[in-house]
């Protein structure tokens, strides 16, 4: 029986040892790990948690439902209001409350970035070629350039001289 | 089993045998042990991933597809996603590539700023017979490698087959940034830890489309459940010739392209 002590002895570290481990484990390991995988289980909660930023088209109907009926008639129904204008909640917050006015931004960038012509577009999409359209090359344009003649809105002109004699 | 003060050799190797045979047989045994990494349904509603708006995680498989024969290059989906998920400037979670080639193979790939100002014409001297835009982002793959090499669980797959980053955990090791054969990760100078798309997990599981689905004004974009019988995107997938990027890498990528070229990886 003489070396007992060294089994006790032995016995009280590995004990110890593991008394520790289960100590320190507690505090780093968060309490949602592995609740559904080798990850913090609230994590899940906390991205679904964050707030939407953008309402879409339909958001902006409630308030500005003139612009909203004119946008939807055109062929620019399918671009987003917050494309050309800014996202919802820098507008109205959650609430439904008014932040700041919503920029608007009547450089002739703005439409070129779509209308554009380059080789990369799909052929069938409407591009202008400003030299042919306007006369006048990219930097020459003035803020406001298109919006001369067509509406940001409900941009095709035959639809605008429809409308101008159905008022007439 | 009393302590031996001497134990012979012989006899230390016969009882280690059998205690290793011991070991092997009881591994083999149908016993349960019970496993904390198991997800369970009970759970799952506690967490509030069920139940709260009748969005239950184990009833959607996303999907996303990419029509690169649609796609106007005005980076629109690269501006909302900026604004929706709050992407520090000159980094991106989505961008746009425009391809060029020309006949005699010559390749030419851009995108300025990720696409976010649109693409303005370039290459006045370059006869390119083929061009097109490649919307890229996260694949969340299904076999993805960034999961694989993450030291402490900080990146993930939820039941949804989403690949999400846990930005607490997270240390910024950035080993899942060089892992993403798509570079589609990086490093958030902000926060410091790794970050890359969501698919807007915030909008989509609220029923929304992601930001950039959203702002697509060509449809180019599609974001569908693949757990839903009648979702267009489950329709597409079934009915067209769908390709994949870097399909050789066999990661398993959940983002389907229409009209890709070989030149794209
Ligand atoms: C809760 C109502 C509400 C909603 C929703 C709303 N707006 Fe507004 N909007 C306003 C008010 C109020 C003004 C200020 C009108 C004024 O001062 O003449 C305004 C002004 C504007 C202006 C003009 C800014 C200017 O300088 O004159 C634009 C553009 C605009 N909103 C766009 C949008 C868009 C796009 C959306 C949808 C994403 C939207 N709004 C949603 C209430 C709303
Ligand atoms: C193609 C880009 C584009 C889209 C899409 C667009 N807007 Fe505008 N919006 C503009 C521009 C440019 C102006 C400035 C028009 C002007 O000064 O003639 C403007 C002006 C406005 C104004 C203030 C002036 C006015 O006409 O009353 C409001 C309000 C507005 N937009 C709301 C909206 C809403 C709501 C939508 C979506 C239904 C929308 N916009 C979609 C580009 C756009
Ligand atoms: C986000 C991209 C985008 C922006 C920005 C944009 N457009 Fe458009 N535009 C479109 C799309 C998409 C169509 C529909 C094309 C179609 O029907 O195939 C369209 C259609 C048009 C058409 C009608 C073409 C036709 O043949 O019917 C005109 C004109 C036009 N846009 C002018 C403008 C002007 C002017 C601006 C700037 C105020 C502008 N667009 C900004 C995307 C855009
Ligand atoms: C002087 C008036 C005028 C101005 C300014 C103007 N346009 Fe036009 N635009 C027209 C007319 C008229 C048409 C229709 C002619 C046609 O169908 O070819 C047209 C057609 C278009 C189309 C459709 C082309 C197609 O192939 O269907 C687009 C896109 C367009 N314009 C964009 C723009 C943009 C972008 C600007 C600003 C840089 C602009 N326009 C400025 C008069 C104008």
């Amino acid at each position: 029986m003489k070396h007992t002590k060294h089994y006790w002895r032995a016995g009280f570290l590995l004990v110890g040892g593991l008394i520790g481990f289960i100590f320190v484990r507690h505090f780093l390991v968060p309490t949602s790990f592995g609740q559904f995988g080798f990850y913090r289980g609230t994590n899940l909660a906390e991205q679904q948690a964050k707030s939407v930023v953008h309402g879409g088209k339909e958001s902006c109907s409630t308030c500005h439902e003139d612009v909203a009926k004119n946008h939807a008639a055109g062929s620019h129904a399918v671009v987003q209001c917050e494309n050309c204008h800014a996202a919802l909640s820098k507008h109205i917050n959650k609430d439904g409350e008014f932040v700041e006015l919503m920029p608007i931004d009547r450089s002739p960038q703005l439409c070129l970035r779509c209308h554009r012509s380059l080789p990369s577009r799909p052929t069938g999409f409407p591009q202008i070629e400003t030299k042919e359209h306007l006369g006048l090359d990219e930097p020459e344009l003035q803020a406001g350039a298109c919006l001369a003649c067509h509406n940001s809105h409900r941009p095709s002109l035959e639809k605008k001289k429809v409308k101008y004699e159905n008022n007439g | 089993m009393k302590i031996m003060d001497n134990v012979s050799r012989r006899e230390f190797l016969k009882d280690g045998c059998k205690l290793a045979s011991a070991c092997m047989i009881l591994n083999v045994l149908p016993i349960k042990i019970p496993n904390a990494f198991a997800s369970d349904e009970a759970s799952a509603t506690q967490a509030g991933l069920e139940a709260k708006d009748g969005y239950n995680w184990g009833n959607h498989y996303y999907a996303y597809l990419i029509d690169t024969r649609k796609c106007i290059g005005c980076g629109m989906c690269v501006q909302a996603c900026s604004r929706e998920n709050n992407v520090p400037d000159g980094f991106f979670r989505t961008w746009v590539e425009r391809y060029e080639i020309s006949e005699r193979g010559e390749v030419f790939v851009d995108s300025p700023h990720g696409g976010i100002n649109g693409f303005e014409a370039t290459n006045p001297g370059f006869n390119a017979t083929k061009a097109f835009f490649v919307p890229k982002m996260c694949n969340h793959c299904e076999h993805t490698p960034c999961i694989q090499v993450c030291p402490v669980g900080a990146s993930y797959a939820t039941k949804e087959g989403m690949v999400l980053v846990d930005s607490e955990r997270c240390v910024g090791c950035g080993y899942c940034v060089q892992a993403c054969p798509y570079g589609s990760r990086f490093i958030n100078p902000i926060t410091h830890t790794a970050d890359k798309c969501t698919w807007c997990y915030h909008r989509i599981t609220k029923g929304l489309k992601p930001a950039c689905v959203q702002a697509c004004p060509t449809g180019a974009r599609k974001f569908g459940d693949l757990k839903d019988e009648h979702d267009e995107v489950r329709k597409i997938l079934a009915s067209e010739r769908i390709g994949i990027l870097q399909a050789e890498k066999l990661t398993k990528p959940k983002c389907y392209y229409i009209g890709l070229d070989k030149e794209v990886r």
